[in-house]
């Protein structure tokens, strides 16, 4: 009985990526990634600064492709699905994989109420008569509700860095999306700020599936069930978080882990 | 030591005089165009006020006729205000969104190598004789305007209106691309992220957060084209006339000082000083504008840090 290998993971596979390679015009950055993104689970992708972390789950709601000369190559499907075919609309896709950078982006010319109304009015689907609903929905979900319910309409750049944070993670799930992908998004946060989110994480965790990038390994540890270790490109390894940090099959893990070097 | 330091404080001090000496000479030349714009402010203040000496105020306002030249004089802005405003919104509905579309479609659509050939092809347009775009407006623009509309006269405020917003493009376009290009690429992916298509996200999104940019621009070239001497000059006529019909002549403000300053009208005549009261209102009208330009660009800096 393999005692080493991961059994598979008992959720069925939300995103499942096989062979993914990744280029900035000639450069390839990540080097053919086999993962699976269980359904309803925390996923952390963890690695040092330049291993491809980011632009994997960049790859998985198609924002990859946005960068001028970056081009992709491999399959990921979604439930199933391959989200890469030639009938896929991205922007549909993006839809239901909403997105949380490292820098708070809320739009600087909108309210706070307008910000989290923002994915629906871009994309035109807005009821207006549920938009009331929407918000107060939105910013409970991100645990920023008590704070700005009484100053909707004042700026969302007027708020802290954190608030910001979780006014983008409102944002992100007034659109009603399945998956959350999170690209380091406590990079710019205090420790305080950044507790905030990863019990916002702990809450989320049961309705939407996760996937987060993170260069803090103790974060990894705190949110998330499943760990993926990204080195140079390739993945190193991938299990359940609490055997990825007791007890690492690959070497490289374990000294990335343990801190001698990243 | 003590002769070391002496001697060393006296280069100190020699370096020190050759430093002051570039330093005054610096703040001359920065001072100058200081003096420069003062020196234009007091002639113009001076001459204005004698004007006013001999013409009340409420004559300049009120009335509804401008013919300081003719037997029955009349002092009444108004005509080369409406003439000047006539040109300068015409000039203005072309190039705004000619301009900003051009702005938009360089900056968010163009290839590198299109932007190459396009962006210096767009700004040489700012660069030709503003006198090109005279003869261009009078011996091209009207008569081909003319078979579209046959009642429109020989010199009119429409194609000296067209002409001064074909050169203004450049400016709204060139300036509103900078702005564009300043909304930091976060708030795009923002946009795309939730699921929006190109077109939402640079007309809601982007477009928005460099509005006060872009109507720094604007107003910069609003002021450019109040300003425009040499294309009125030569195709808007020399009638001044309370009209907002854009096909028959008119004169400008600028269009006016050009007429009696280029004429034989004697220096020191009420006819003369009239060009200064005139001057001085388009001074006033082009200082606010660029007054209001540079508090909202100062705006739009804060808001991209």
């Amino acid at each position: 009985m393999p005692t080493t290998r991961e059994r598979e993971p008992a959720r069925p596979a939300k995103f499942s990526a096989r062979g993914v390679m990744a280029f900035f015009g000639d450069k390839r950055v990540l080097h053919g990634i086999d993962l699976d993104i269980p359904a309803g689970e925390v996923t952390a992708i963890i690695g040092p600064s330049g291993c491809g972390k980011s632009t994997f789950i960049r790859c998985l709601n198609r924002m990859h492709e946005l960068i001028p000369g970056a081009r992709f190559e491999g399959t990921i499907e979604l439930d199933g699905s391959s989200i890469y075919g030639r009938e896929i609309d991205p922007v549909l896709l993006r839809r239901r994989a909403g997105m949380v950078f490292q820098k708070p982006n809320p739009f600087p010319t909108m309210s706070i109420r307008d910000n989290v109304l923002a994915g629906l009015r871009l994309t035109g689907s807005l009821d207006k008569t549920r938009a009331e609903e929407v918000v107060e929905f939105a910013l409970k979900s991100s645990a920023l509700w008590d704070e700005v319910k009484d100053r909707l309409k004042q700026p969302g750049i007027g708020l802290s860095g954190g608030q910001q944070q979780r006014l983008c993670i409102a944002r992100a799930l007034a659109v009603e999306p399945e998956v959350l992908l999170m690209d380091e998004p406590c990079s710019s946060l205090d420790p305080v700020a950044t507790a905030r989110i990863e019990d916002l994480i702990h809450e989320l965790k049961s309705r939407y599936t996760i996937a987060i990038v993170t260069h803090n390994m103790q974060q990894a540890a705190r949110v998330s069930g499943r760990t993926a270790f990204f080195l140079q490109g390739e993945l190193v390894e991938v299990g359940a978080t609490d055997r990825i940090f007791t007890a690492p099959t690959d070497s490289r893990t374990e000294d990335y882990i343990t801190g001698k070097f990243g | 030591m003590s002769d070391a330091t002496v001697r060393s404080t006296k280069t100190r001090r020699g370096a020190g005089l050759g430093e002051r000496a570039i330093e005054l000479f610096l703040g001359a030349c920065g001072v100058l165009s200081l003096f420069t714009t003062a020196g234009i402010i007091a002639v113009l203040a001076f001459e204005t006020w004698a004007f006013f000496r001999e013409v009340p105020l409420s004559a300049f306002f009120f009335d509804t006729e401008w013919t300081p030249l003719f037997a029955d004089k009349h002092f009444g802005i108004w005509p080369l205000l409406a003439g000047t405003f006539l040109t300068s919104a015409i000039a203005i509905v072309l190039a705004l969104p000619a301009g900003l579309l051009a702005a938009i479609y360089l900056s968010e659509f163009a290839s590198a190598r299109m932007r190459r050939v396009l962006k210096p092809a767009l700004e040489l347009l700012a660069g030709v004789p503003t006198l090109v775009y005279g003869y261009f407006a009078l011996v091209l623009v009207t008569p081909l305007l003319q078979r579209v509309i046959p009642d429109l006269s020989g010199f009119n405020a429409l194609s000296s209106g067209i002409c001064i917003g074909i050169m203004i493009i450049p400016m709204i376009s060139s300036l509103s691309e900078d702005a564009i290009y300043a909304v930091p690429n976060t708030l795009r992916e923002g946009a795309y992220a939730l699921g929006a298509g190109r077109l939402a996200t640079i007309f809601r999104v982007v477009l928005p957060a460099a509005a006060s940019g872009i109507a720094a621009a604007l107003i910069l070239a609003v002021s450019r084209a109040v300003g425009e001497t040499m294309i009125v000059a030569i195709a808007a006529g020399q009638q001044p006339r309370l009209t907002l019909d854009p096909r028959v002549p008119i004169e400008t403000m600028t269009a006016y000082i050009v007429q009696v300053s280029m004429g034989d009208t004697p220096a020191d005549t009420l006819e003369y000083r009239t060009i200064f009261a005139v001057a001085a209102m388009l001074f006033v009208v082009t200082f606010a504008m660029n007054l209001v330009s540079h508090r909202l660009a100062r705006r739009f800096r804060v808001a991209s840090t």
